[in-house]
């Protein structure tokens, strides 16, 4: 079948829109690969993120994600391959720490310490932090100093964690999951911030989640891992540009998969429903189907059914 | 301050709600040139937004010419939106309260109005066309 | 780096300290009261025949002093035990417990720094304390050494109080629990077995230091014979004939039997035994070993100590590959 042949994408640069000082790569990760205990948690992973944007990091649960994480946090090393932060291998050196902050997924704070404690953690710990950032940030949020962390909602905690992550004014910060456990609301707070904070210090985040619809808005660059492979890494405008779903008569699907791969083939009797990648450039001027964009929760989901397609922006062979 | 709001649902890409909701209080007199939109910072920590999409709208305003950004102080509005003088205005919202009372008058309800509106706006478009 | 370990640890600290004001503040008390006792009531005679005053006052001295050195004889146990489960223990387990490791770790300091700020600091402030313990026994011992009452630091009672033993039974413990928190990664297990191997080293070498080197041997040359000389660390004692054959007190006495009689304590029976070629042999450690058995206990305990600390934490630190 047509349909199980691999889709790459060429290009998929910053475009015009990227201001050109945020031209630089701030992850890459070549052919890096995981293994626990003889599984492979996450397997020949080839991407970069141009600087300055906003991940949204998604896939199935046990997808890898939080491997892939916590390698470019440092917190574990590779089996293979190799992850580079503004072109800076990461790993245990002061400097290569400093680029880089990390919200684990339960975001860990010490209970017991209140949180101005929390703050003269992070001051101590860290060269470059920004203390008027992290108490201006905890005034804004009603968050009090003297209260132990404990004592905090989760929301706050989050807050918090996000709070000592951003204050230290990392280029890269790395989220594994910053919504999980929270409420619509906390969720909602925990977005506005991390937005105002990416407004003020233009650093890059990777958040990974595995509720898509949380990050439509925030995001502008889209990485799908399934099954310990990079399955999807772009931007979200072009991706959304580059597939439509079509709507026409069952007898003619075949050709039109023909023409152009198929991510998702959904037939009810004489009716067909192919989300197609169109591709830059590519069009289809047939008056018997109807063509509408695809959101990027339809997007996803369709490629993470179809584990074999991948979209990725970088000239490569079309394999089979 | 303008204050936007987003529309999930409607299908139109988030930086153009926002260039359209600009353009919307430009015309409704809302927004006055010299007058401050919101800081990006603002917007994002209002809306939970990427900052780039605000700072995409912004620069489309700017390239039609309705804003000018003056870097470190904000982006301020140039001109305002929408033809003839604020007297016309008011004569022709006049006018036309009279005519939608008429056509509730004739029995049309809030749906047939709108799609009369937008057919005479399409006719009028076409025959600009033409 | 020093002020998150303190805050971190300070709990341990505060109550260390604590304790061990208390116990200086009990020893200053009864070493005082000794002192004074001494003052008065020590006969100014050296007591070779005992008179009834030199046993009134050895025996009130021996009560005084282990009144209070009950509960000393339970601080090489217990306090080794409590700082290895509460100091140690906690170190990297509550951290791995709470994944706030992922949090210190992901800062702008190595994790190797940030633990070896934590082990240095604490590690010292677990030695200075130990230090401190045998500061504080050491002089209320001294207050008790009064003749003719004698108190030997070399004695088991005493050894593992004075000196640097309390510093490396601490600083061993200490290390001990660390690496047992950073091998289980969860506190109440590391705690468990570290309070387990305390108590396991602590009765493995309760009487090892006797065989910390080849003990002296002294041979009886006169019927009245002091053999073991003072301070000194008493191995055993036997008989040897003339041939230099070895005999046990009983099989001496059964030997003896017909030429000497069998009531053992006149003067009369020992000169008996002492022309029948019998002579005691004692075998002792002397006082100037004192120093040597110390570093020696010390070295069996932190050389395994410090190279599990060392596996442990290499283990712990590695980026898990």
């Amino acid at each position: 079948m047509t349909a199980d042949r691999t889709v790459r994408m060429f290009g998929g640069g910053c475009g015009e829109l990227t201001p050109p000082a945020q031209s630089a790569t701030a992850l890459e990760a070549v052919r890096l690969a995981k293994r626990y205990r003889g599984t492979w948690a996450l397997r020949d992973c080839t991407l970069s993120v141009p600087a300055g944007r906003v991940v949204a990091f998604v896939g199935p649960n046990g997808a890898g994600k939080s491997t892939f994480l916590r390698l470019v946090a440092g917190l574990i090393a590779p089996t293979r391959g190799s992850v580079r932060v503004f072109g800076e291998p990461v790993g245990q050196r002061a400097e290569a720490l400093a680029r880089v902050a990390f919200l684990a997924q339960d975001k860990p704070l010490y209970d017991g310490f209140t949180v101005a404690e929390m703050l003269r953690f992070g001051h101590h710990l860290n060269p470059g932090w920004d203390d008027a950032l992290a108490r201006q940030r905890l005034a804004e949020l009603d968050i009090p100093l003297n209260r132990k962390v404990g004592k905090l909602s989760g929301g706050q905690q989050a807050q918090v964690a996000l709070t000592i992550a951003v204050a230290k004014r990392p280029d890269l910060l790395v989220m594994d999951g910053p919504l999980a456990n929270l409420d619509p609301v906390a969720r909602h707070d925990i977005m506005r911030s991390l937005m105002a904070a990416v407004a003020e210090t233009q650093m890059t985040v990777v958040l990974s989640s595995h509720v898509v619809s949380d990050l439509t808005n925030a995001c502008d660059w889209l990485m799908v891992l399934n099954r310990g492979q990079v399955q999807i890494s772009g931007e979200v405008d072009e991706l959304l540009a580059a597939h439509r779903m079509l709507s026409g008569p069952a007898e003619l699907a075949d050709e039109v998969a023909a023409r152009m791969p198929v991510i998702n083939d959904s037939r009810s009797g004489r009716q067909a429903d192919l989300l197609v990648h169109t591709g830059p450039g590519t069009s289809l001027h047939d008056p018997r189907w109807s063509a509408s964009g695809v959101s990027l929760e339809e997007l996803v989901l369709a490629y993470l059914r179809r584990p074999d397609t991948t979209s990725l922006p970088r000239p490569t062979l079309t394999t089979t | 301050m303008l204050k936007f709001r987003l529309d999930p649902s409607s299908g139109v890409a988030t930086y153009l709600q926002l260039v359209h909701q600009v353009k919307h209080a430009l015309r409704l007199g809302v927004l006055m040139p010299g007058d401050r939109l919101p800081t990006i910072k603002e917007v994002v920590s209002d809306l939970a937004i990427n900052p780039n999409t605000v700072a995409k709208a912004y620069r489309e305003l700017e390239h039609e010419g309705f804003v000018v950004g003056r870097p470190g102080m904000g982006t301020f509005v140039r001109r305002s939106l929408g033809g003839g003088a604020t007297a016309d205005h008011t004569r022709l919202r006049r006018d036309l309260a009279r005519w939608v009372h008429d056509c509730r008058e004739a029995g049309l309800d809030h749906g047939d109005i709108e799609a009369l509106v937008a057919m005479v706006l399409a006719d009028s478009a076409q025959e600009g066309i033409a | 780096m020093l002020w998150l370990t303190w805050r971190q640890h300070r709990m341990q600290v505060l109550v260390t300290t604590a304790l061990l004001v208390v116990l200086g503040v009990v020893l200053l008390i009864s070493g005082l009261g000794a002192a004074g006792f001494a003052a008065q009531n020590a006969p100014a005679t050296d007591c070779v025949a005992d008179t009834p005053a030199c046993s009134a006052y050895r025996v009130e001295m021996n009560e005084r002093i282990h009144s209070v050195g009950e509960l000393l004889g339970w601080l090489p146990l217990l306090a080794p035990a409590l700082i290895g489960a509460f100091w140690g223990a906690p170190l990297l387990a509550r951290e791995f417990e709470h994944g706030t490791h992922q949090l210190t770790w992901t800062q702008s300091v190595t994790r190797r720094r940030w633990l070896a700020a934590k082990i240095v600091g604490l590690g010292a402030a677990v030695t200075l304390g130990g230090l401190v313990l045998a500061g504080i026994v050491e002089p209320w011992l001294a207050a008790f050494d009064v003749p003719p009452y004698n108190v030997d630091r070399f004695d088991m009672s005493w050894f593992r109080v004075v000196g640097i033993m309390p510093a490396a039974w601490w600083l061993s413990a200490f290390l001990l629990g660390m690496a047992t928190g950073a091998l289980f990664r969860r506190t109440l297990p590391a705690m468990a077995v570290t309070l387990g191997v305390c108590a396991l080293a602590f009765f493995g070498l309760l009487r090892a230091p006797s065989s910390y080197a080849p003990p002296e041997r002294a041979v009886q040359a006169q019927v009245i014979d002091e053999l073991e000389p003072e301070d000194s660390l008493y191995v055993t004692s036997y008989w040897i004939d003339s041939s230099g054959a070895k005999f046990t007190s009983q099989e001496r006495h059964l030997a003896l039997a017909g030429p000497c009689g069998t009531d053992e304590t006149t003067k009369k029976y020992a000169q008996c035994t002492f022309s029948h070629g019998y002579r005691q042999v004692v075998e002792f450690h002397p006082a100037d070993r004192f120093w040597q058995f110390q570093w020696t206990e010390a070295g069996i305990l932190l050389i395994p100590a410090l190279s599990l600390g060392g596996v442990a934490v290499r283990r712990a630190l590695r980026p898990r590959i």
